[in-house]
């Protein structure tokens, strides 16, 4: 895909950073090639339950190197937070350029458990529907494990809404299956809502006669 | 803060009550002054007009009528024609520059213009050009901090939209310190 989307897709530099309240610092940026060393020993160190979360088994390095070509290939955006040298999280936005679903991307996110609760994958997150939306997407998916609230949560405050539940949909490590949960960001929809709200505020006789 | 008066007018569907929402919100609760706002209902409110009176104060705010505001935020042609005479002596009219013609505001007044559509436009959202204009009066006007600003917009937009909102505000905001530093009102 080498187009105007190709062009938006060419992000890079930081975005922000957070303090956290042991003094340490963690810088959210894009993803730039020289991060592939320091994201292949982030997924070795991920406990093996959290590594069933990722669509392939990035601690093979081979497969990490095909991640990271699908980025450039723009079939991906990628996010990484540091903590000094180390990535600590990241999230990805992979696209779906072909088919029926062409119009929505489906979002991955994991940070070390100890970095988790610090606003991390809300930066993240809330960069990626900005992407989404400068591609003309109408909506972003993520799936996760029903058992996993806290990041429901997240995802919730952030305008995703839950879809869908896909029963025994996931085997954890020992085997054990568990619901799967869809959310959804109607992209799209949440503009409509900023539209609705200066209509209603500017003209509330016109919408209350609607 | 003595009492100011702030006029917003433009066209009903550009925000402008919601920008009015956003200052008096970033007074009342985040720099803990006194805040009134009042949607005119007035004959200048037909034909598509729309218009907010914002006064902030330390003070209790006991009338929350403007008659000649200290500011005016203005985004269209007939407002400003409308209430640009009616700007006091000393104030200050803040002017979205494609929607409103510079050389028909009032020569005695100091007015500030900002490009607001454009940049909405840039950042692929026309709509929020009133949160342009939220931070380019936030930048010129110095009536509060710019953190009051930010977490006014970040809680008064809906969820999902705040990135990008803030993103307009930043840009309105640096226009408007981009001016005042070339005016050397930094």
């Amino acid at each position: 895909m080498k187009s105007n989307k190709h062009q938006l897709l060419l992000r890079s530099g930081p975005i922000s950073s957070v303090d956290l309240p042991d003094g340490k610092r963690v810088d959210v940026s894009w993803f730039k090639d020289g991060d592939r060393k320091d994201l292949l020993a982030f997924y070795r160190d991920l406990p093996a339950e959290d590594r069933l979360y990722l669509r392939s088994d990035v601690t093979n390095q081979a497969i990490l190197d095909r991640l990271v070509d699908e980025l450039h290939e723009g079939i991906g955006v990628m996010i990484v937070c540091r903590e000094g040298a180390a990535i600590i999280g990241e999230c990805t936005q992979h696209f779906i350029h072909h088919g029926w679903s062409r119009h929505v991307s489906e979002l991955r996110h994991v940070v070390r458990r100890e970095f988790e609760g610090h606003g991390l994958e809300e930066i993240m997150i809330k960069e990626h529907i900005e992407v989404a939306n400068d591609l003309g997407l109408d909506k972003v998916i993520v799936r996760l494990l029903e058992l996993q609230k806290e990041k429901q949560r997240i995802l919730e405050s952030l305008g995703f809404e839950r879809e869908a539940v896909l029963r025994s949909h996931a085997t954890d490590l020992r085997g054990a299956r568990h619901n799967m949960v869809i959310m959804s960001n109607y992209v799209a929809e949440l503009w409509r809502r900023m539209e609705d709200l200066m209509r209603k505020t500017d003209m509330p006789a016109e919408t209350d006669a609607q | 803060m003595e009492r100011t008066e702030i006029r917003l007018a433009g066209f009903g569907g550009q925000g402008v009550i919601l920008a009015g929402m956003i200052i008096g919100r970033a007074a009342a609760i985040y720099e803990n002054l006194e805040a009134t706002l009042v949607q005119s209902f007035g004959p200048e409110a037909r034909g598509g007009a729309c218009s907010a009176q914002v006064v902030i104060s330390t003070e209790p705010v006991y009338y929350p009528y403007i008659d000649h505001s200290d500011m005016l935020v203005v985004m269209s042609q007939e407002a400003s024609t409308l209430f640009a005479p009616r700007v006091k002596h000393g104030g200050l009219i803040l002017y979205e520059q494609d929607l409103v013609a510079a050389s028909s505001l009032p020569p005695s007044i100091r007015a500030l213009g900002v490009p607001a559509t454009r940049i909405a436009e840039d950042l692929r959202r026309k709509m929020i050009l009133n949160i342009v204009m939220v931070g380019f009066f936030a930048a010129v006007s110095r009536t509060l901090g710019r953190e009051a600003f930010e977490n006014a917009v970040r809680t008064m937009v809906p969820p999902g939209t705040e990135t990008l909102n803030l993103k307009a505000f930043d840009q309105g905001y640096r226009h408007g310190a981009d001016l005042l530093a070339k005016e050397g009102k930094t």
